[in-house]
């Protein structure tokens, strides 16, 4: 059941790879929260009921509802809609998280074979994730984009973290800290009304500072 | 102990946030450094045998040899900031920012406080996770443009560093086979267990994303323009006290890699990140216009040395040590002298800046011994200790790495000779601002330069013990 779950997780990330509005790349990411929350709830490996309780309720409020609210007030205070053409065009970009999404399930059978005590397609799907967020903050101009790229990081970190659950419940109550980090960041931001990070839409006015 | 040093900014902060005097700013910080100060003597005493009062914390915090060399330079480091730090506010006229710049400054000393004392590596990497939150806002205080490039890369960088640290973290429970305790002392002793693939994964993913905090080439480029941007008292607990902590990561994770049999593994990642910044450093050095850039690429420089003496282990893990101790002293007064720069001349340019004698003799002339001792002039201990980590290589046989590193030790004292003389001597040539001096600008970098001084002549048996406890931490 899990699996069908995780794959359409990694379809979300060719979603975002396909996309330029940026309205689709918070969609997604409200997409994947629910579904790691629906992960975490049925995969749980919990077995005191507070923790349970505490990992399903961050996962659906953080990731599915707090930070994309946080994203798309910034979007719409900001007036973006769309992110310009990317360094890669478009196509390139589908292409090449497809190849990473590929690779993914190379893991995830390297995995089978080498018995690790892991959670063969999760652990495949995280790792592919974690790249793809990276190849996003590489490829795209927009500083809200490097935001989403970094939530995408830690969604694929989450993923990673419930595959290796087994091992240890704690790890997964650790890992949510690092979506309150990001919550606190952009809580932070906010209050301080810093919006003006986010003015100078692209990353290559960031080149004030250099040797 | 450790309830006083970590709460006590926690509660104090909605205090000053709500009142937002400076009388009370200035009180709360006083107090703050008083009790850092306190725990410090108490615990060089021996007169602590728990860091915590409460049974269900006291697992989580311990003192070792490591931690206590750490925690008496941040105690050290955190006296001369809060002075300067209160010398730079009261130049200053915006007082909620007054109240911001306390405030963080003690959630940023209690978070490095957790991240020193630590004895979980999860808890170890929240606290990490809390510096880079904290020193991000004290990054931003000059409120301009470039202060928010730097705070915004600072914060994206360290960010995904942490994130990778957390990779590592993971990898290691993957590899820990059923043993699910993140106690430093349950992974040390349970290290030979563990899958070697997959600890070999889980330290390379640690080493980047601690790493990053420490600034180790290729994951520095945050450095320059945080420091750079922040203000300098903030930028001495960065450069003397930041690095360190993260290295208290770095060096505990090569323990566990160390006790597991892979010690040559995590060596060569170390060499190769130490050499390739002291390479970083070197090339930059040589280009760079703004002097707290220069100080910021010279931490780069001293943090890959460092990491070349952990890796060689032995004596050198000894030197490296205390490297880390005189260059946090002697980076701390550079720092606190480039305050006062910035307070006579407004600028942060190395070119604009002339006739610093002039201008202001201590300043001047702090500055040019503060050069030499970053530059390891004997008989600072910078150089007691660079000579013992050469010493080391050379007797290991490794003579590529010893003239690598002669080599990239003289461009790099070149690059920073020049722009400093030139800024010491001459004649003024720009406005220079009207402010006050007083004893508290000169009398905190004076005490670090005599100490790191000190320390090069003579050191003590309890230090030396010290230093060699912590290195042994590193288990190379």
């Amino acid at each position: 059941m899990t699996d069908v779950l995780v794959i359409l997780f990694g379809l979300t990330m060719l979603y975002i790879s396909a996309t330029g509005m940026l309205g689709s790349y918070v969609r997604m990411l409200t997409a994947q929260g629910i579904l790691l929350f629906l992960i975490a709830v049925i995969n749980t490996n919990e077995f005191n009921f507070a923790g349970f309780v505490f990992v399903a309720l961050e996962t659906l409020i953080l990731k599915a509802g707090l930070i994309p609210w946080f994203l798309n007030k910034t979007i719409r205070d900001n007036e973006m809609v769309r992110e310009v053409e990317p360094n890669i065009p478009n196509f390139f970009s589908v292409l090449i998280v497809s190849l990473i999404f590929a690779f993914g399930f190379v893991l995830a059978s390297w995995s089978i074979r080498a018995g690790n005590n892991l959670i063969p397609l999760q652990f495949g799907i995280s790792i592919s994730t974690m790249i793809t967020g990276m190849f996003i903050i590489i490829t795209r101009h927009k500083l809200i984009t490097h935001v989403m790229g970094y939530m995408i990081i830690e969604n694929g970190i989450f993923l990673l973290s419930l595959s290796a659950a087994k091992e240890m419940p704690v790890i997964v109550s650790l890992g949510v800290s690092l979506d309150i980090f990001m919550g606190v960041l952009m809580a932070g931001l906010f209050i301080s009304r810093i919006k003006s990070s986010f003015e100078d839409h692209d990353v290559d006015t960031l080149s004030n500072l250099k040797d | 102990m450790i309830e006083f040093l970590l709460l006590f900014p926690v509660l104090a902060f909605p205090l000053l946030y709500f009142a937002k005097k400076r009388s009370l700013n200035r009180v709360m910080l006083v107090t703050y450094m008083l009790g850092q100060s306190a725990c410090a003597l108490l615990l060089a005493n021996g007169m602590i045998a728990h860091l915590s009062a409460s049974p269900g914390i006291s697992p989580f915090f311990a003192a070792d040899a490591l931690g206590r060399l750490f925690f008496y330079l941040l105690t050290i480091l955190f006296i001369g900031a809060g002075i300067a730090g209160m010398r730079f506010l009261s130049r200053q006229k915006d007082e909620r920012w007054d109240t911001y710049y306390t405030g963080f400054t003690m959630l940023f000393v209690a978070s490095m406080n957790g991240v020193i004392f630590s004895a979980h590596l999860g808890l170890l990497w929240v606290f990490i996770e809390a510096t880079t939150l904290t020193s991000a806002v004290l990054i931003y205080y000059d409120r301009t443009r470039t202060s928010l490039e730097a705070a915004w890369k600072y914060i994206f960088v360290c960010s995904i560093g942490i994130a990778f640290a957390f990779v590592g973290i993971i990898m290691l429970t993957i590899g820990a086979g059923g043993k699910d305790s993140l106690f430093f002392a349950d992974l040390v002793f349970n290290a030979k267990t563990f899958s070697p693939f997959w600890l070999k994964m889980a330290y390379v993913f640690l080493l980047t994303g601690f790493g990053t905090k420490v600034g180790l080439a290729p994951v520095h480029a945050w450095k320059p323009d945080a420091y750079s941007e922040a203000p300098s008292p903030v930028a001495v607990l960065l450069s003397g006290s930041l690095a360190n902590c993260a290295l208290v990561g770095v060096i505990r994770a090569t323990g566990i890699m160390n006790s597991a049999g892979a010690a040559h593994f995590a060596a060569s990642l170390l060499l190769v990140m130490g050499v390739l910044s002291l390479l970083i450093a070197a090339v930059f050095m040589l280009r760079v216009r703004n002097y707290k850039r220069m100080l910021a690429y010279s931490s780069i420089e001293h943090m890959g040395i460092a990491a070349v003496g952990l890796a060689v282990g032995g004596p050198a893990a000894f030197a490296a040590m205390l490297h880390l101790a005189g260059h946090s002293l002697v980076k701390g007064s550079l720092f606190l002298t480039a305050s006062n720069i910035e307070k006579f001349t407004g600028t942060k340019e190395s070119s604009s800046v002339r006739g610093l004698i002039r201008i202001d003799r201590g300043t001047g002339w702090l500055w040019i011994i503060g050069l030499l001792a970053i530059t390891a002039f004997p008989p600072f201990s910078t150089f007691l200790s660079e000579f013992l980590l050469l010493k080391t290589i050379f007797s290991k046989g490794m003579i590529a790495l010893a003239v690598a590193i002669l080599f990239f030790l003289t461009v790099i004292l070149f690059g920073m000779v020049s722009p400093i003389f030139r800024m010491s001597f001459g004649t003024p040539e720009n406005k220079v601002n009207e402010a006050t001096r007083s004893v508290w600008d000169y009398l905190p970098q004076i005490v670090f330069l005599c100490a790191a001084l000190a320390l090069g002549c003579f050191v003590p048996s309890g230090l030396r013990e010290l230093l060699q406890g912590a290195a042994s931490v590193a288990g190379m």
